[in-house]
């Protein structure tokens, strides 16, 4: 069976502490001003600003990168097949065919991917991260690929592997055995506006 | 889940991102809209090199960074031996930008104008060190060796290059006074006093143990996001089912996380500390064999004097059977818990009888009054400690920072030995902490030339330059310290210490809010930029640093600098090579032992020094005279403090003079984007945290008219800042929020606000026993 590759997050572990976002950046060349992956605070209205009134209070964390949806908006509306649906089941973009045109940032419903406005700015001024990341110039959109470099050589995602409070696990959802699969036997878990029908990869477990 | 959240909650995140990081980082290049992108080309030259990373929040974490043609271009978490300790951070990950930060210190450079005006000039490194040298020979000359201070704090665990190693040995060398500790203490000598160790040795538990508690007390410690490569341990027992309690007055992640969250009023952390041991006493709650066999609670305290009746150097215990004081260590003895006796004419009690004294006032109504926690919590969490074990107590240093920490500390210590929480698998001990421990200590090392440092607590570095007494201090040297950003009165030490510096050189890789007043600046390499051994925090391995690439531009490794000045003054000899001066180190019994040295550490990197699993004080044997867990301290009999009792701290509490005037108390404490003051800077950090806040509980900004957002200045009668307000329902009202460690602000600085007056026991810093009141500008 093909396979196809997704993610599952376990809320109740994560403390929200943004590693994920910074290993994303750092290991996707990912440059000033854009995130792959972020980490919203479900509460208030800010940043780890809770809801309701002190002591009864609520807060949650809840990190958001592309959730490769089965079913994906972004690649429908793509007018140069740049973003397609690879064997793997992961979404994907071509940045050569890109013309940013943002009909796919304005397709995706979970605001997951981000457009180089400008010449991208790097701190430090070289590039960085693993080899094998493609190169993306002013103009086009780009987003998480579930770090294809990294995967397609036998390892997993680097928010996966970075991740202290060990509540981001990658997998093959087509296979039985895998860690994905069992924890989502074991465990309820949810994905991200199911109304949409968009059929997200990345599952989140409360 | 779609019911709850919208696609307008993922706008909302990105907005806030976008609106932040785009007007700083804006680059205005070129117009090249629809240029090719291309494949970054493979197979570059690559090595991997394996290293520390070191501040103080004590987690050594190992890291595995690449090197592309030359430049870091990758950090990753490195494999551990025990792979439960494999960790890294978004703070650690941004090495990258530090290294290359275009701000970082690149040359040694002198003052030219006034200081803290900013006006430098580049000078080489022999006239820097030259003109070192030559002033602190001058003033050795003519002041005597202590004219010098070398002032270190935490940052950097590195053995030569960090503050407690090599800097303790170069102020040892110059016969200098060393400026050091006084932060984070107060807590660990209440409770470290009991167990007969220092305050930062291996008492508790390595954490890979905590998985197997079924009672977690989270003290003042936002370890989920100070530290937060503990977090994992934590919620794995939590996951086997442990009740995680948080005690905190702020809504922390960490709090968050937790089955029960004390949010007690601040600075009343010993009451709900005696409320627990009341409830543990009076619901007979005690293990009583532990109590009994392993403490000093049958011990006789004598009714006139309140020490202990002895015979000889051993207290006495009224044995049961016989019906006569005999020594503690008796064999076949039954003693009694508690009572009152008569030996010889002297009256005496047990030490468990006078605790039952002390904490009879604490029943959980009055606890409630104090700490404004219903008296079902207080129940609760000392049911659940007493009776849901194994279970411990985590402290952090959110309850240290108050003027009475160390009865805290000693409360803390009493419930876990009255509850027989000490000794075994699941047991949590106030911190884990391995490499300060005696065992790896190695005094002959530190102290190469049988010359001492005069040894002088951080916190009255101010007084002692102010009134030249006992040392005549005329320099500072700053290394591993954001001094004027992580200690107290800043107002004080720029006003009144500075002026009576007639030299100040600060050691460190940017320009902080400490270096803009030094005379002489050094740029110190990076982590990555040396190589040495790590003196590990909570892990249980001694480390190997290497070198990953040479230090930048021309920043160099602390341990050179020291060799550079030291030289000049004749003392070079003190300062040898990398690989001879960490070979001498390991030469210590603990480590000969174990055949480890420093070859087989270049090779392995992380070697286990403590046992698997580490759990401390398994024969019920503790480090003091009589070892028992000596809860009743003697030695604070003067101050009526043998037991925890329960005082107001300073400024904090609402009987202080200061409460009128300044309602609000100020709590600074740490997050997730910094290690105290370290990685302040960092571009990717700033882009989710950019500016700092002062937080406050809606209630009371609208209180004073101000919106969130507006500019507010929050002050007292030591001094001032000016930065935004950002309203915040993790604050209780009555509080003022600020995140420590942050460099600069608009006017001020949060460090103006706190004071230094210390408790002679402790002489730890109150950070958070303050007082301010917040107005709109």
């Amino acid at each position: 069976m093909a396979k196809k590759y997704g993610m599952v997050i376990d809320l109740k572990r994560c403390i929200g502490c943004h590693t994920c976002a910074i290993a994303c950046k750092l290991e996707n060349n990912v440059p000033m001003g854009l995130f792959w992956n972020r980490v919203l605070t479900r509460g208030g209205p800010g940043l780890d600003i809770p809801e309701g009134s002190y002591p009864y209070l609520k807060r949650e964390y809840l990190p958001v990168a592309c959730q490769h949806c089965e079913n994906a908006p972004c690649v429908k509306v793509c007018p140069v097949g740049a973003t397609y649906k690879d064997p793997d089941g992961r979404v994907l973009i071509n940045y050569d065919r890109c013309i940013g045109c943002r009909y796919c940032m304005t397709a995706c419903p979970y605001n997951a991917r981000v457009f180089n406005w400008q010449e991208p700015l790097r701190i430090p001024g070289h590039s960085y991260g693993s080899q094998g990341v493609p190169d993306r110039k002013r103009g086009v959109v780009e987003k998480c690929s579930f770090c294809q470099q990294l995967v397609d050589a036998g390892g997993e995602p680097f928010c996966v592997t970075c991740c202290p409070a060990r509540a981001r696990k990658f997998g093959d959802l087509n296979d039985p055995e895998s860690e994905v699969s069992r924890l989502l036997r074991e465990r309820p878990a949810e994905r991200l506006l199911e109304d949409r029908g968009t059929r997200p990869q990345v599952y989140y477990l409360r | 889940m779609s019911g709850r959240i919208s696609r307008r909650t993922f706008l909302k995140g990105a907005a806030v991102l976008a609106a932040t990081s785009g007007v700083s980082w804006s680059a205005t290049k070129a117009y090249r809209w629809l240029s090719p992108a291309e494949a970054a080309p493979l197979a570059r030259e690559e090595k991997v090199v394996r290293t520390v990373c070191s501040p103080n929040c004590w987690q050594t974490c190992n890291h595995l960074v690449t090197v592309r043609e030359g430049k870091v271009v990758k950090i990753a978490p490195a494999p551990m031996p025990d792979p439960e300790y494999n960790r890294i951070c978004l703070r650690g990950l941004t090495h990258i930008q530090r290294l290359y930060h275009p701000d970082r210190l690149k040359y040694p450079m002198r003052r030219i104008g006034e200081r803290g005006e900013g006006k430098w000039e580049r000078i080489s490194w022999d006239e820097a060190l030259d003109f070192i040298a030559g002033k602190f020979k001058e003033l050795r000359d003519k002041y005597g060796p202590q004219a010098i201070a070398v002032v270190h704090q935490s940052g950097n665990y590195g053995l030569l290059n960090g503050g407690y190693g090599g800097a303790y040995r170069f102020a040892g060398v110059l016969e200098s006074v060393l400026a050091s500790g006084s932060v984070d203490q107060a807590v660990s000598i209440g409770f470290s006093s009991a167990l007969g160790t220092g305050i930062f040795d291996a008492y508790c538990n390595e954490c890979a143990d905590w998985v197997n508690a079924r009672t977690i007390i989270l003290w003042g410690s936002a370890c989920a996001e100070s530290q937060i490569n503990e977090w994992h341990f934590i919620w794995e027992a939590v996951e086997k089912g442990a009740h995680l309690v948080v005690i905190d007055p702020i809504y922390t992640t960490t709090a968050q996380k937790a089955h029960t969250w004390v949010n007690l009023r601040p600075g009343t952390d010993i009451a709900f500390a005696l409320g627990m041991l009341h409830v543990i006493i009076t619901r007979g709650l005690v293990d009583k064999e532990f109590t009994l066999n392993k403490t000093c609670a049958p011990f006789l305290v004598r009714e006139d004097n309140r020490l202990f009746l002895r015979q000889g150097e051993k207290p006495l215990v009224w044995d049961t059977r016989s019906g006569r004081a005999v020594p503690y260590d008796t064999p076949d003895i039954v003693p009694a818990l508690e009572g009152q006796f008569e030996v010889n004419g002297v009256k005496c009690t047990t030490a468990f009888s006078r605790l039952k004294t002390v904490v009879q006032d604490y029943n959980p109504a009055k606890v409630a009054e104090i700490t404004g926690v219903s008296p079902e919590v207080v129940v609760k969490v000392a049911t659940l400690l007493a009776t849901n074990r194994p279970g411990g107590i985590k402290f952090g240093f959110g309850a240290d920072r108050y003027h009475h920490a160390d009865l805290l500390g000693q409360a803390m210590i009493t419930l876990l030995g009255l509850t027989g929480n000490i000794g075994k698998s699941g047991n949590i001990l106030g911190m884990f902490f391995a490499g300060f421990d005696p065992m790896v200590y190695n005094v002959n090392w530190l102290l190469p030339r049988g010359t001492s440092p005069k040894m002088l607590p951080l916190i009255q570095l101010q007084d002692t330059v102010i009134r030249q007494n006992p040392y005549p201090i005329k320099a500072f040297y700053i290394t591993c310290s954001n001094l004027l950003v992580q200690t107290s009165d800043r107002n004080r030490w720029l006003r009144e210490v500075w002026p009576k510096l007639e030299l100040v050189v600060a050691v460190d890789q940017f320009f902080n809010n400490t270096l803009n007043y030094a005379d002489i600046i050094l740029p110190a390499a990076h982590y990555y930029e040396t190589e040495e051994i790590v003196l590990s925090g909570d892990v249980p391995y001694v480390l190997y640093r290497q070198k990953v690439i040479e230090p930048l531009w021309e920043a160099r490794p602390d341990w050179e600098i020291y060799r550079g000045i030291a030289s000049r003054l004749g003392l070079g000899q003190y300062f040898g090579s990398i690989e001879e001066e960490c070979a001498k180190w390991l030469d210590m019994p603990l480590m000969r032992q174990q055949g480890i040295d420093y070859q087989r550490l270049k090779k392995e990197q992380a070697i286990r020094f403590l046992p698997k699993p580490y759990i401390p004080w398994q024969d019920g044997k503790f480090k003091t005279p009589t070892g028992r867990l000596e809860f009743y301290l003697e030695k604070k009999v003067p101050q009526g403090e043998e037991l925890p009792v329960f005082k107001w701290p300073l400024e904090a509490g609402p009987d202080s003079p200061q409460a009128a005037k300044y309602p609000l108390i100020l709590i600074t404490r740490h997050e997730k984007f910094r290690v105290h003051s370290q990685y302040e800077n960092q571009p990717w950090l700033r882009e989710i945290n950019p500016e700092p806040f002062v937080d406050l509980n809606p209630q009371e900004a609208r209180k004073r008219g101000i919106g969130d957002g507006d500019l507010v200045e929050v002050f007292n009668d030591r001094g001032h800042v000016t930065l935004r307000c950002r309203y915040n329902e993790a604050i209780p009202p009555g509080v003022a929020h600020i995140q420590q460690g942050w460099w600069f602000y608009r006017d001020g600085h949060h460090q103006e606000l706190t004071h230094a007056r210390y408790k002679e026991n402790t002489l730890n810093y109150s950070f958070f026993d303050v007082r301010v009141e917040v107005k709109k500008v």
